[in-house]
């Protein structure tokens, strides 16, 4: 109770007015490809030097929130996701667009991000010490078997053909190791070209697959008429959304649980919630993958429950849960404050602070939802003719933008012509960005499992002998063997026949 | 050629199959001379093995469908599309990314979107004009001074 109070007292007009300002931002820089809500974050923390710690961390939490729902905007308008975390979205919320209901899409992201962000600051309120205890269990496997397993759902996800799909993931880890090796310093895969040690910029291929794949396929297909002929109606019903409450809940638990994990972050949580909500929804709106708006439920609850999740392990243990966590942590330092174990002790104010800015900022971000972004979803309506030569002038922006590059923007048009071909013969692009995306993650931690196994008794034991490696594992297994043809009826009838003998 | 999508997928087998030696190979002379457990090269020889597999298995699939589905043989999957067209726009967005840094921001953009805007329909002239120029405009104004965000 006196958390609850503690909490309710850092809320004054200043202190609501920065979240809001924050939030705006977040807004627009989340919803442009190439504009990163780490980047905003990282330019706040310099320009907050000299506030106060309250109202700066109130603009940095506003822009926080505010920006990582907003990634959903131009993936279910312009099928482009504004940050890897909303690769997903795409998945369902384009389609709705295009079936003229780009305002239900976006209203449902909306809503369910405010109902996955309040989730994961109430975790965070509650039982931050327990979750951070137990997501610091996690050895180097774990999180690589954690990621494998995400690559492996999101294959049978996206792609008809499971095999396209593992092709796809498969490319987008190889893609991933170009680049300087972290651990060696030694370059690989490059080619020899001077320009790829670097490594592939992920918003380039995110933009090129996504956005410029999107230009060619429309220009192919020749109607240059409107995304839709239709928006959807603008009107809010809170009781059309509150059905899709428990899987929202669900969805969120799945975030907080994956964005307390350091490193995993929100691609990962979305993909694993939309494919728990493929499962549990039994009858969903539509086909997911064809504008079942469940999908857009599962995947924004998620990815915006992964901001509350992240700030745990950063609030307890001084760990950023991810890009963003770890700017606000430099702010903190910034502010010469030390989060750890004594934050609690030292200045709990802070504890209080962070969680009334999380509170009041979701509030800004439903507002914002409500009243600027359902203006966006007019853009549907604009002819094509019109509209996709600027969205491909503004995939040229947002590209350069990340590194001042023509180089960059060379490469987001070749994964652009990649895309479209790829889309045309049945190749799905999201396991090929969300490879890319975990590919040095996964390369590290597999890396850094076998050089502890080596020193062990027994090298399989200790790769694999722990219950959460266990269970990871069975996980893959699992989820590779349900997409091979056959496998998943013939276990059924297995099943069924064990039970027809155990009755008799 | 047999333009049945399975034939098709045979084909592409043969292409992620060179695909998989060339990051192979690649990747074997990132190793750095030490343990191969811990080397450089072992994630990558792991990625390029795993899909050689893929496209072992993709061919076997395209192998047996064709045989089964020969009378079924569903439309190409370019069937009906303008690939003229969409070659025309890649040339034209290389074009504009080799014009940019020579030219700047404006002309360039300017140009490209009346060019862009007319070779995908748009035959008015006052919609080509407003959408060239007031566009690049409202572009640089909100990223250069708006969002201090360097343009090319």
């Amino acid at each position: 109770m006196d958390l609850v109070l503690s909490v309710v007292s850092q809320i004054d007009a200043l202190f609501t007015l920065f979240i809001f300002i924050g939030a705006v931002a977040g807004l627009f820089v989340g919803a442009i490809p190439g504009l990163s809500v780490t980047m905003a974050t990282a330019l706040l923390v310099s320009i907050t030097y000299t506030w106060s710690v309250k109202n700066a961390l109130a603009v940095i939490l506003g822009v926080f929130v505010s920006g990582v729902y907003a990634g959903a905007v131009s993936a279910i308008l312009i099928n482009i996701p504004g940050a890897p975390s909303s690769v997903v979205t795409t998945l369902d919320g384009y389609p709705m667009a295009r079936k003229g209901e780009a305002a239900l899409a976006l209203w449902a992201a909306t809503f369910h991000s405010f109902v996955g962000t309040v989730f994961g600051f109430l975790v965070l309120m509650f039982v931050a010490k327990p979750v951070t205890s137990f997501a610091l269990t996690f050895s180097a496997m774990d999180y690589f078997l954690l990621a494998l397993f995400g690559l492996t759902t999101i294959g049978t996800l996206t792609a008809k053909n499971y095999i396209k799909g593992g092709i796809c993931a498969l490319l987008g880890l190889l893609l991933s190791m170009i680049g300087i090796d972290p651990f060696s310093g030694g370059v690989r895969l490059t080619f020899g070209w001077f320009d790829l040690q670097g490594g592939i910029p992920l918003i380039a291929a995110l933009i090129g697959l996504f956005g410029f794949s999107e230009v060619l396929d429309q220009v192919a297909r020749g109607a240059m008429t409107a995304i839709a002929a239709e928006a959807g109606k603008m009107r809010y019903s809170f009781r059309e959304m509150a059905r899709f409450l428990p899987l929202s809940i669900r969805s969120s638990i799945i975030g907080v649980f994956i964005g307390a994990l350091p490193g995993a972050g929100g691609p990962v949580a979305s993909i694993i919630a939309y494919d728990s909500a493929r499962k549990s929804v039994k009858n969903p709106s539509r086909p997911f993958g064809e504008g079942a708006v469940e999908g857009v439920v599962a995947s924004e609850a998620a990815n915006n429950a992964c901001i509350g999740g992240a700030l745990i392990p950063m609030l307890t243990l001084a760990v950023p849960g991810d890009a963003v966590t770890a700017v606000i942590l430099a702010a903190f330092y910034v502010h010469g404050l030390q989060p750890g174990p004594l934050l609690f002790v030292r200045t709990p104010e802070l504890f209080s602070i962070v969680l009334a800015g999380g509170f009041v900022a979701s509030v800004a971000m439903l507002i914002l939802g409500m009243t600027v972004v359902p203006r966006l979803s007019r853009i549907v309506l604009v002819p094509k003719r019109i509209l996709m030569p600027l969205v491909t002038v503004l995939c040229v922006v947002g590209t350069y933008a990340v590194n001042s590059s023509m180089f960059d923007v060379g490469l987001m048009f070749c994964f652009g012509l990649a895309g479209f071909l790829m889309r045309r013969r049945g190749y799905p692009a999201a396991p090929l960005v969300l490879g890319l995306v975990l590919g040095e993650m996964m390369d590290s931690n597999l890396r850094r499992a076998i050089n502890m196994a080596l020193a062990g008794d027994n090298f399989f034991l200790s790769l694999f002998g722990r219950p959460t490696s266990v269970v990871l594992s069975i996980l893959v297994i699992f989820s590779v063997l349900a997409a091979v043809p056959g496998v998943k009826e013939r276990a059924f009838a297995v099943f069924r026949r064990r039970g027809g003998a155990e009755k008799s | 050629m047999n333009t049945s999508p399975w034939a098709s997928n045979m084909r592409h087998s043969l292409f992620l199959f060179a695909l998989a030696a060339l990051f192979g190979r690649q990747g074997a002379f990132s190793h750095d001379g030490g343990d191969w457990a811990l080397s450089p090269a072992l994630f990558p020889l792991l990625l390029s093995g795993s899909l050689a597999l893929l496209a072992f298995a993709l061919f076997v699939q395209g192998w047996r469908r064709l045989g089964t589905d020969r009378h079924t043989a569903s439309p190409a999957a370019d069937e009906g599309l303008s690939t003229g067209r969409v070659f025309s726009v890649f040339a034209l967005c290389i074009a504009y990314a080799l014009l940019l840094p020579w030219t700047g921001f404006f002309p360039a953009t300017a140009l490209f979107l009346a060019f862009f805007s007319f070779l995908v329909g748009e035959r008015r002239p006052l919609p080509i004009l407003l959408i060239s120029l007031l566009s690049p405009a409202a572009i640089f104004l909100i990223f250069r001074h708006g969002l201090k965000v360097l343009l090319p």
